[in-house]
């Protein structure tokens, strides 16, 4: 049976060809040769292979206009996208029960065939057989400006963008590295792999940006899984008793803070609880948020001041070409054997295992 | 491994590659759920196969055995509405009595964490995988390639191990043209000999012009030199335009700083220039400008924008006088070619065919604008103008622990793939069960 | 026999690192010395801020050095010039361009880099 392929419109704006699919099997460049040709000789495997390339693999090709093109939207059998075949039926349906006769098949297919319905989720899994990997969306060009503006030039923090725009706080940063890069190239006039970047974006499922509707790039607020979390623990308590996430955590781990405190955005929490479960006026949560400001403000200042501290230790020299750091340390650190842990400088009757097997040899960081 | 073996197309059970490669397509086509044959012993050895097959299958066994963990990341995405409303007792409140809620219904796959995919998670904090993860290459083993070759840099240093883990926040980048070689069409046999033979054209252009500009050097050089140079230093002064003003001062001075780092390359040029080397005297001149560029470097924080502004006007012309020819301007008119071959378009468009719209106009200069980015150029090792491989859109997805910037063919690894309700962050072509059996399989201590 | 402060290499090839130690002057250059004094890495990196000159690292008990110089160690010439880096000592040698007066007498130096040494120190001297 000849599948139903998709619009000619898009096939026959590809630069593919048919015959380019595999190397032709009949003539050789050697006619003279006596070698068997191993290689292109045609089994019944790579038949099987080539007919599937021509019927159904015809659709992976190339991409597909407006869409992704994942295995898992297709039909294997026929070849078919599924969201098509739902249609179709769906059609067919209608048309039964409005009494009509179905239309002809001679001129091709009709004009609503033509446009394909939306993809949904299930249309974004690239393996059949895992349907716990979807290809989730990748932020759109419009939205990584938004997050690059909004830090770069309106100078918010990148907790604020992240809530707000409702993408990961260290994807936030990652956008505006990159975004910076790029900035920089367009700068100095390297060329930028435009038509890569936009041949691979029309591929993939994307975020959108609208100002006024902002949609959820991916979950902010999540809880890590604590290993100490994963036993089941029977922990017997007075019926009477207010038995709260924090208690929970006291009884997995004593050192385990509870969820409020371990997820990225707990100034969320706060503020929902205040606005929605205290019932504060505005003024009052005002005072509040800056209460908060300032104590994280000491903290961070406090942290300043301690490095700081440190840093005016160092004696720094100037040479030529040069600058030295002297590090004040104490020499009691390495401790009465001078093995002590915290002890500077190269040891002496330890063994240093880096070259022996098993050890990793290659850079850990960089 | 030949690409017949690799792909494999004799096997019953085909083997799943990380490859874009369309025999692969055909067996991920042909997979099969697994039958439950066999001894567990067998099932897992089965299962073990056959998704080694796919994950680090250029990783060998024992390296593997090391790196596996029976930890499993996962995430729970928490409601803040949820947890500033309740502080979790309602859920312990008449535990026993009866009152607290079946979970019977509601484990559906939604809710259902899937761990076991998160099996070879550590694999994918490889600079291999992650480079092919990101698009950036058509297969694992060709992302290795591209880092063994030295394609690849992790912030900002070259890094030849593909073996090398990412830590969260390492931003590794692949050079665009290799990048564009992996993902582009490759050429016909007809673009190969065309390019071929642009080169060797270009290879004897460059060869006779280095010929000419010796003998024309030769002659040039004792009677004229001295007294043209001195010539058009009175003739005419650099022309200059005024700099653009810029408001942010940080932005202000890097890009002096890009201005000072492009007058030492100009001059590093010069001074390395086998072809024509400048003679004994300039050199020194030279090195003192260089000298000046690096004190004025150094200071570039220090002092205010607009006396580092002069200084480098002053260096930019003591360069001028030494080479008045030179392309010493540049770097003050860089901000004007973009603007105008645009206009250039415009006239053009115009000038020939004056019935055309405004609409049609727009159009056909977005059409340009998109030829010159991908311009025909025989030279390249793929086909121009470029266009994404055959079967790249069943392959392409980005998983959510990479961000990924195209345009510059960078990425950062954000964090380590977790597994959440519902969701697995580890691409993987199996089902769970088939995770699991390779789960236990390297769970037993042997 | 001599006391020296001197570098003994450890790192790998072309990779040097040095502790800078106090130990017998025939004794074998990485062997276990009287006291390890601090650590030396020769290798500059590069600024942190990515303005300025890269940098060279060095670690030093500074009290321990001025006791081991005030009890008669003899430094070797590049822990003197580490040394006097850090302003223990005064610079053996020095840039052409800035001439100072060389020191007259091993005597003086060593008496001068007493001074600030504890009262140990100044007990040992005399």
């Amino acid at each position: 049976m000849p599948p139903p392929l998709r619009s000619p419109s898009v096939l026959s704006s590809t630069p593919c060809c048919a015959n380019q699919l595999c190397r032709t099997t009949g003539q050789s460049s050697r006619p003279f040769s006596t070698t068997p040709r191993h290689d292109q000789r045609v089994t019944r495997a790579r038949r099987g292979l080539f007919r599937w390339l021509t019927l159904q693999g015809e659709n992976f090709r190339n991409p597909l206009s407006g869409s992704t093109n994942y295995m898992g939207a297709y039909d294997n059998k026929l070849g078919v996208l599924k969201r098509v075949l739902e249609a179709r039926d769906q059609r067919t349906l209608e048309r039964a029960g409005k009494g009509e006769v179905e239309p002809e098949k001679t001129n091709g297919r009709s004009a609503e065939e033509k446009n394909i319905p939306p993809e949904t989720q299930r249309d974004r899994v690239p393996f059949p057989h895992n349907k716990m990997f979807i290809s989730q969306a990748v932020l759109s060009e419009e939205l990584r400006e938004e997050i690059w503006s909004q830090i770069m030039k309106e100078g918010q923090s990148v907790r604020e963008v992240s809530a707000k725009l409702r993408v990961e706080m260290s994807r936030v940063g990652a956008v505006v590295r990159l975004k910076e890069i790029e900035k920089e190239w367009k700068r100095i006039g390297k060329p930028l792999a435009r038509p890569y970047s936009r041949a691979v974006m029309s591929m993939l499922p994307q975020t959108p940006f609208d100002p006024h509707h902002i949609v959820s790039h991916e979950s902010i607020n999540d809880l890590p899984v604590h290993a100490s979390t994963g036993q089941q623990i029977f922990h017997p308590t007075s019926e009477s008793r207010q038995f709260t996430r924090q208690d929970a955590a006291k009884v997995f781990n004593k050192r385990l803070l509870p969820a409020d405190d371990r997820i990225p955005h707990p100034e969320l929490v706060i503020q929902h609880r205040e606005r929605v479960t205290e019932g504060l006026s505005v003024e009052e949560r005002k005072e509040r948020a800056e209460l908060r400001a300032a104590e994280a403000e000491e903290k961070r200042e406090r942290k300043a001041t301690r490095e700081a501290e440190a840093e005016a230790m160092v004696q720094k020299v100037e040479s030529g070409r040069w600058e030295f750091r002297f590090t004040p340390i104490n020499t009691d650190d390495a401790g009465k054997d001078g093995r002590g842990r915290r002890g500077v400088g190269w040891r002496y009757g330890v063994p240093l295992y880096d070259r022996s097997r098993g050890q990793i040899k290659i850079p850990k960081i960089v | 491994m030949s690409r017949k073996r690799f792909h494999g197309l004799k096997r019953i059970v085909p083997r799943i590659r990380m490859t874009w490669n369309k025999y692969n397509l055909y067996n991920l086509s042909r997979m099969t759920s697994p039958n439950n044959h066999g001894t567990y012993f067998q099932q897992k050895w089965k299962a073990k196969a056959a998704t080694r097959g796919y994950h680090g299958e250029q990783i060998r066994e024992k390296q593997w055995q090391r790196m596996f963990t029976s930890r499993l990341n996962a995430v729970v995405p928490m409601d803040h509405r949820y947890l500033g409303e309740h502080d979790g007792s309602e859920l312990a409140a008449g535990r026993g009595s009866g009152l607290e809620q079946r979970l019977e219904g509601k484990r559906t796959s939604r809710t259902l964490t899937p761990y076991m995919h998160m099996t070879y998670a550590p694999t994918e904090r490889r600079l291999d995988v992650a480079i092919f993860r990101s698009l950036f290459a058509s297969s694992a083993r060709q992302a290795r390639q591209f880092v063994t070759h030295g394609h690849v840099t992790v912030n900002g240093k070259k890094m030849p191990y593909p073996g090398y883990l990412l830590n969260p926040g390492d931003m590794f980048h692949v050079e665009p043209e290799s990048v564009l070689f992996a993902t582009g069409q490759t050429k016909d046999r007809e673009q190969v000999k065309a390019g071929r033979e642009l080169k060797r054209a270009r290879r004897v252009a460059n060869t006779r012009r280095a010929e000419k500009r010796i003998a024309k050097r030769e002659k040039a050089l004792q009677a004229i030199a001295n007294k043209k140079v001195a010539e058009e230093l009175a003739a005419e002064p650099t022309p200059k335009t005024p700099r653009p003003v810029i408001a942010d001062e940080t932005e202000a001075r890097k890009q002096r700083k890009a201005d000072l780092q492009e007058l030492v390359k100009q001059v590093k040029a010069i001074l390395e220039n086998k072809k024509a080397p400048p003679p004994a005297k300039r050199k020194q001149d030279l090195r003192e400008i260089n000298r000046e560029i690096r004190g004025t470097m150094s200071v570039l924080n220090r002092k205010p924008v607009s006396e580092i502004e002069t200084s480098i006007d002053a260096l930019t012309a003591r360069l001028t006088n030494l080479y008045p020819s030179n392309l010493f301007a540049r770097i003050d008119k860089k901000k004007k070619p973009d603007s105008k071959p645009a206009s250039d378009i415009a006239g053009k468009a115009q000038s020939s065919t004056p019935e055309y719209t405004a609409e049609e106009k727009k159009k056909m200069r977005e059409a340009l604008v998109l030829s010159r980015e991908n311009p025909v150029d025989e030279s390249k090792p793929y086909a121009t103008p470029w266009t994404p491989r055959p079967y790249m859109s069943a392959f392409a997805f980005i998983p959510r622990y990479l961000e990924v910037n195209h345009n510059i063919c960078s990425a950062v690894y954000l964090r380590h793939p977790v597994a959440r309700p519902g969701l697995a962050e580890v691409p993987t072509p199996f089902s769970a069960e088939q995770m699991q059996l390779a789960f236990n399989w390297y769970l037993r201590r042997r | 026999m001599v006391v020296k402060i001197r570098l003994a290499r450890f790192g790998r090839r072309k990779a040097p690192f040095y502790n800078i130690v106090v130990a017998q002057a025939r004794t074998a250059r990485n062997s276990k010395p009287i006291e390890v004094l601090g650590t030396y890495d020769p290798i500059p990196k590069p600024p942190t801020d990515g303005e300025g000159k890269p940098f060279k690292d060095i670690k030093l008990d500074t009290a321990r050095a001025k006791y081991w110089l005030g009890v008669g160690a003899q430094p070797s010439d590049p822990a003197w010039r580490l040394l006097s880096m850090a302003g223990l000592l005064v610079p053996k040698y020095r840039p052409s361009a800035t001439p100072t007066p060389t020191p007259t007498t091993a005597t003086s130096i060593i008496a001068e880099a007493s001074v600030g040494a504890n009262k140990e120190v100044n007990a040992v001297v005399q």
